[in-house]
């Protein structure tokens, strides 16, 4: 291929142009290399989702608690009674036990040690009494609760005191463990974590895995093992097997997003390579375009890397499709090649720079446009589109000319397309135009008034609706509050931050006894407040005194004064945290925030979405208590944009429209209506499929706007020129192809923006030659 | 020669003595099921005499009790106060004299509450199977027709409420001694205990 003269006809600048990007490429490479082996890739959805000053805390507080359990696998064994539910688990167990090394076994029963905590907790016992006791005790009389007592001490031992009857004789310790205890659904049974659930029981089997879940490679070791051991639990009839955890969705996302990753990438790189083949017919295009997509990703890849330090993984599934618009470039220069034999390469490419540097910017200005709502995902999309471009441009305008050698003979399929143009109808005032305007108008209107907006954040997620479903039915048998919606609560010192929680509990009582929540996960449940602390106790030895003086009186003799605790001292929060007792709630301080304090409370049982403007509502009554809710702030934020950038491509239709009109006058609405009528077409087919429209649409329909008006402007630029129509043909059957394999996508988001670009792009290629002018007397460039 | 047989001799007298001891348990206990009455009904009256810590004298009670299979247990304590109490696996209700319930604890709630009244009946009743599940059992027969047992807890969670349980009977279980872990204990003797078919009239609205 090469001939003797390498550098014939190129310029010492384009000589200094290509050398310097080997340069650059070989650094390129270099990165690579060392990104793919440490493979800093993110699946955490929430690393797509935008964070402000505003929401710092509440964001901190996510990311917390989502840590404590992102390396945790829980799993419920279900049976109709407690003997076939044991059992089952037992087989489960004993399936995973091979690979312990994989799925190590959390024994949640035996490492929570009861009796170090109940001995944490003794000296501070009647400074800790429940609400019912509280209320019940501050309208007692000592006489009845004195006869109450006797009557227990002349009944049948039922066994478990915590203390001896002298040290608390109304039995309010046990009480308190016992309302404690009832915060959670689980409990022991026959040395197995257990709950009642749905007419069930069940056993909770908790696992720590012990290698990342997320792989390149896309393996589910995980799944296939928790696979095998739901089998085996299965042999008994009626078990049911719910397992959820973090590490289940990254493995899925990980595994879901190579398979997406090769189906897009591989799938259309081949079509790319083939359809360079079908027009050329020679091996050299098909290296050099090849080569022009490998710098493009590998640059956006580095790039997006150095710039947010992590790639997730949905960017690069995105990403994927760049190969079907970069390719654009190596395919116009070739096509060129092949119209003028006579022109050397770096003539061709010094006529084609022009027009492909204005066809660049307009598409990665519309990808940057991506980036405009501050979504870290999107700007990494956008940053990543619009550098793959670039560099694959670069490739094309330095290399090509310098690695292009020969000719290029016209083929049956180039010259077919080039000739397919002239025959292509145009709109005009007959009657076949009309009748198609017609059918498009019966297709477009009943579809936009079909059409459902939906702002919901889960359209960024792209777990299996069986792991999804699996997590909320974990979520709802054990009670887990969620953690995207909570009260964070703020003081001055700790004791103010416990003492605002118990206001809100007060607050929030009644929606507690009306059953729109059962309750809460706080710190001030297991410390209260010292000012609590100290009334209680007075309430509680007050009482206690007089009760144990009635009864010694009735039993005749003597009974011992209490296990005196040291008076006036309280349970504090620093010496509750230092203990091992706060393990399982001590990510609930957040410690320093801002110039105070602040904890979050957790609230259990909230299914409900009309107790949310109740507890809003609380919340505002109480200074210093915030309610978070992180589900409807990313959804607003979504709404947010959605309608931002509806006016922002408006804006830009408009700005594209007097830009046209500037340099075609007249003329100028051939370029743009076809994809005016696109837009309106893909919003109408979301409508009939009841998609709902969603930010990820509108921005697609930017990138449209972008992209489809380019073929408007080839042919307005060139009336009847069927070689730009052959590379407006080539690049969109690539454009479709990759954005078609994007709406396979099970990311809805992604999945929205595929299928918007894959009928907006196919709209476009039909109607734009169907509005192109009268070809001009002599088709003269 | 006479060495090596005396040997082989002592060899065999420990085997036979460890499996005789690995095999007393079971044997044990189902020869002391065979000689408790299953009666669907138990009824007698009781004297329970506790002694706790801080208390110089021991609190001493009489009534009546009438246990019922499949339903559990009533505890009538008479003197020196009235009062009831209802023990099912599912749920456990304290009356006062007044028949007005002071205390209530539902299993569903409170799932440490089936593990009491399981045992509590169980303990009453000679239930051995299920109080095999949760404490060792040894012990021995007595006479023609009687028994005693000693049960220790098996888990911690029993071992936080009794070092020891001691049970001793013929075809009724008599005499019952509860050892509480923090030192308090509990006699309960159970007098004149009849076995009856079913429930007596006024007997079957106290297990409501």
């Amino acid at each position: 291929m090469a001939t003797g003269k390498p550098l014939r006809g190129l310029s010492p600048l384009e000589r200094v142009l290509a050398v310097g990007w080997l340069l650059l490429v070989i650094a390129l490479a270099a990165h690579q290399l060392q990104f793919w082996r440490a493979s800093r890739l993110d699946t955490d959805v929430m690393a797509l989702l935008p964070t402000s000053q505003r929401t710092a805390t509440a964001d901190r507080v996510l990311r917390r608690l989502a840590d404590g359990v992102s390396r945790e696998i829980v799993v419920l064994v279900g049976a109709p009674d407690w003997p076939a539910a044991r059992a089952a688990a037992q087989r489960f167990s004993a399936a995973t036990q091979p690979r312990a090394s994989l799925l190590q076994p959390v024994d949640r029963i035996a490492s929570f040690d009861l009796d170090a905590a109940l001995a944490f907790y003794r000296p501070y016992r009647d400074r800790l009494l429940t609400d019912s006791q509280r209320a019940m005790l501050g309208h007692a009389d000592a006489d009845a609760l004195a006869r109450q007592a006797l009557t227990r001490l002349y009944q049948l031992s039922t066994g478990p005191r915590l203390t001896g009857w002298a040290a608390d004789p109304l039995g309010l310790w046990q009480d308190w463990w016992l309302s404690r205890a009832a915060m959670t659904r689980v409990h022991e049974r026959d040395g197995l974590a257990a709950l009642s659930a749905e007419g069930k029981e069940w056993v909770l089997l908790t696992y720590r895995i012990s290698k990342p879940a997320f792989s390149v490679s896309g393996d589910t070791d995980y799944a296939d093992l928790l696979r095998l051991a739901t089998r085996a639990a299965q042999q008994g009839g009626g078990v049911q097997v719910v397992a959820a955890g973090i590490p289940l969705h990254a493995e899925a996302a990980a595994a879901q997003a190579s398979v997406e990753m090769n189906v897009i990438g591989w799938g259309s790189l081949a079509a790319v390579l083939l359809l360079v083949w079908l027009a050329f017919r020679s091996l050299r295009p098909i290296v050099l375009v090849g080569l022009s997509l490998l710098v493009g990703t590998a640059a956006a890849v580095s790039v997006t890397a150095l710039v947010f330090e992590r790639v997730h993984l949905i960017t690069l599934v995105f990403g994927a499709s760049l190969v079907g618009v970069a390719e654009d470039y190596g395919i116009h220069y070739f096509v060129s090649r092949q119209a003028s034999p006579g022109a050397t390469p770096p003539q061709v490419m010094r006529r084609l720079l022009p027009g492909m540097a204005l066809a660049l910017s307009t598409s990665a200005v519309a990808y940057l446009a991506l980036g405009i709502a501050p979504f870290p995902g999107l700007r990494q999309m956008a940053l990543f589109s619009a550098v793959g471009l670039v560099a694959a441009f670069l490739t094309v305008v330095f290399w090509f000319p310098l690695l292009d050698r020969g000719q290029l003979r016209q083929t049956r399929l180039s010259s077919w397309l080039t000739a397919s143009l002239a025959r292509w109808p145009r709109v005009g005032a007959e009657r076949r135009s009309l009748l198609l305007l017609g059918l498009l108008a019966l297709f477009v209107v009943p579809g936009l008034w079909q059409v459902r907006v939906a702002d919901d954040v889960r359209q960024l997620q792209s777990s299996p609706p069986a792991l999804i479903e699996a997590q909320r039915a974990a979520g709802r048998l054990l009670g887990t509050p969620s953690p995207a919606q909570f009260l964070l609560v703020r003081g001055a010192t700790p004791d103010q931050v416990l003492t605002r929680e118990e206001q809100i509990k007060q607050a929030l009582a009644g929606v507690v006894a009306r059953g729109g929540l059962d309750g809460f996960v706080a710190i001030s449940d297991w410390v209260p407040s010292a000012a609590r602390q100290r009334a209680d106790a007075a309430l509680a030895d007050g009482l206690e005194g007089a009760v144990r003086e009635r009864v010694a009186r009735a039993v005749g003799g003597a009974v011992g004064a209490a296990g005196a605790a040291p008076a006036g001292q309280v349970l504090t929060l620093p010496a509750w945290l230092a203990a091992p007792v706060s393990d399982t709630l001590r990510h609930l301080w957040l410690d320093r925030e801002g110039d105070g304090y602040a904890s979050v409370m957790l609230l259990r049982g909230l299914d409900k979405p009309a107790t949310l403007a109740l507890i809003e509502a609380a919340a505002a009554t109480v200074p210093g208590v915030e309610w978070v809710d992180r589900v409807a702030d990313l959804s607003a934020l979504l709404k947010h944009y959605r309608v931002l950038m509806t006016w922002l491509l408006a804006a830009g239709a408009a700005a594209v429209a007097l830009l046209l009109a500037w340099r075609y006058g007249r003329g100028a609405w051939r370029a743009l209506v076809p994809t005016l009528l696109a837009a309106l077409f893909s919003v109408a087919l979301l409508g009939w499929l009841h998609v709902p429209l969603q930010l990820f649409s509108v921005l697609a329909l930017a990138l449209l706007l972008g992209v489809g008006v380019d073929y408007g402007i080839f042919l307005l630029e060139h009336p009847g020129d069927g070689e730009s129509w052959t590379a407006i043909v080539l690049g969109a059957a690539s454009t479709l192809l990759a954005f078609g394999l994007l709406a396979l996508s099970s990311t809805p988001a992604l999945h929205a923006f595929g299928m918007t670009m894959l009928s907006g792009v196919g709209a476009v290629w039909l109607l734009s030659p169907w509005f192109r002018p009268r070809a001009a007397p002599h088709g003269g460039r | 020669m006479k060495r090596r047989a005396f040997l082989l001799a002592l060899c065999g007298a420990m085997l036979a003595s460890t499996r005789l001891a690995g095999a007393a348990a079971p044997d044990l206990l189902a020869a002391v099921a065979a000689r408790l009455s299953d009666a669907p009904v138990i009824h007698g009256r009781f004297e329970q005499t506790r002694r706790l810590s801080g208390f110089a004298n021991p609190l001493v009670s009489r009534g009546d009790f009438v246990l019922a299979r499949e339903r559990g247990v009533v505890w009538s304590t008479r003197e020196p106060f009235a009062s009831s109490l209802l023990v099912t696996p599912e749920r456990l209700v304290m009356r006062g004299a007044d028949g007005r319930v002071q205390q209530q604890m539902q299993a569903d709630a409170q799932p440490a509450m089936r593990v009491v009244g399981e045992s509590v009946i169980a303990v009453l009743r000679g239930d051995l199977q299920t109080l095999s599940a949760r404490f060792e059992v040894a012990g021995k027969l007595a006479g023609k027709n009687g028994w005693s047992l000693t049960l220790t807890p098996r888990d911690a969670a029993m071992r936080r409420v009794f070092a020891r349980i001691e049970l001793a009977g013929d075809r009724f279980v008599r005499d019952v001694r509860l050892e509480e872990a923090g030192g308090d204990s509990t006699h309960v003797k159970l007098i004149d205990p009849s076995a009856a078919t079913r429930l007596a009239a006024d007997e079957e609205p106290r297990f409501e």
